[in-house]
């Protein structure tokens, strides 16, 4: 499995489903998520606690949009997932960029933290 | 003579809990209201303890300077009431202490008397009834995610029912003693006030209670507190509905909280006059 791709993603997804706190801490949750690793895409739909549709995106391949966007060049992606960077340090200094309806995303910050954790910790073999 | 009023600490039930003390003598345990700490009691603290008591003001598990057990919030109000229960072995250890409270505190207040007869002197429940519920709505919004306008809400709903006009340096001063708690902490404690229910046991009280009830706080209807005084059997009940005051009883008029308290303390010969 190669990091980014729809292989990652699918993979992801299932992860982040299987997740209590992210299920307990995105309880009352109906946003649309963009993943930007590089210059690659992905969506995600969170609602209820689930992530309940996601696909590859590219611009204007998805009617809805999005509300906030999550995004890093590739290179922090690899940092954060060999373990050279830690992820508070790339969100408190704005490595890693969330975009879009602030309110919204302000407001799901835990969900973000544990989404990004399960990026940085999802393996590929 | 000043009354002093010190922090210390504890550990109860496994957990670190803070608790302030002020003066020496019968122990009086003075329990804070939902969303509160011990902060409300400074001003009640030393007037008790210049009448000869020992005052002791605990911050509740999960609120202020006091870790949660278990790292959960309670949501029962039986399992408050034996949280504070050990408390009092720990800090007042083969002593019988006068226990006061307001709110959920009153709720604890009761539930000792009710559970523990044998082990309380006397007991004053404030702003609280057999019954108690209100602001029901709350249970679903425990994670902070749900409610991000919550501080503003306890901002509003912890001063909203003391009596007014109220001056302004009180109802400031009260937001801050609501703002040290956790939002978890926060909706757990609704959930034990709405859970709070002791009108069976209330023939198994034993000690003298001291209702007192703000007449603007709206949390309680006067009548659930006059008919929990006229259940209570043997005439250990008293009290009734407090003129000028609210919600925030303790902060509110101090002064006359205590004047009404010693006064029942006096007449049933549990302070000397």
């Amino acid at each position: 499995m190669k990091f980014p791709s729809s292989e990652f993603l699918e993979h992801l997804v299932a992860t982040l489903n299987g997740d209590a706190a992210l299920d307990a801490a995105s309880r009352w949750s109906d946003v649309k998520v963009l993943l930007r690793f590089g210059d690659e895409g992905y969506w995600l739909k969170l609602y209820g606690g689930k992530v309940i549709d996601h696909m590859r995106y590219f611009p204007m391949a998805n009617p809805l949009g999005w509300d906030y966007a999550i995004g890093a060049p590739l290179e922090t992606w690899q940092a954060l997932r060999e373990g050279r960077r830690a992820l508070g340090h790339l969100l408190d200094r704005g490595e890693i960029t969330v975009d879009g309806n602030l309110l919204q995303a302000n407001r799901m910050y835990e969900s973000t933290h544990l989404l990004l954790s399960a990026v940085r910790d999802l393996k590929l073999d | 003579m000043s009354h002093e009023i010190v922090g210390r600490y504890v550990v109860v039930d496994g957990t670190r809990a803070y608790y302030d003390e002020c003066g020496s003598g019968i122990p009086l345990v003075c329990l804070h209201m939902g969303w509160a700490c011990s902060l409300q009691w400074q001003y009640f603290m030393p007037i008790m303890a210049a009448a000869g008591m020992r005052v002791i003001a605990p911050d509740l598990p999960g609120h202020a300077k006091s870790y949660p057990v278990n790292w959960q919030p309670f949501r029962k109000m039986r399992d408050y009431a034996e949280w504070v229960w050990h408390f009092i072995e720990a800090v007042c250890p083969g002593e019988k202490p006068v226990v006061c409270g307001s709110g959920i505190g009153g709720d604890m207040t009761m539930q000792l008397a009710c559970h523990h007869p044998d082990g309380i002197r006397a007991g004053m429940p404030f702003e609280s009834a057999a019954k108690t519920g209100s602001i029901s709505f709350l249970s679903g919004y425990g994670d902070p995610h749900s409610f991000p306008g919550f501080a503003a809400l306890i901002d509003n709903a912890s001063t909203a029912a003391m009596y007014y006009p109220c001056e302004q340096r009180k109802v400031i001063e009260s937001k801050w003693q609501h703002r040290a708690s956790y939002h978890a902490t926060c909706v757990a404690d609704m959930d034990a006030w709405n859970d709070h229910d002791v009108r069976p046991f209330l023939d198994r009280i034993k000690v003298p209670m001291f209702f007192y009830k703000g007449e603007a706080d709206y949390h309680i209807p006067d009548q659930d507190v006059l008919d929990t005084i006229a259940a209570i059997p043997n005439g250990l009940a008293e009290g009734g509905i407090a003129q000028g005051m609210g919600h925030l009883i303790m902060m509110e008029q101090p002064e006359k909280l205590a004047e009404a308290c010693l006064g029942f303390l006096r007449r049933r010969d549990i302070l000397a006059d």
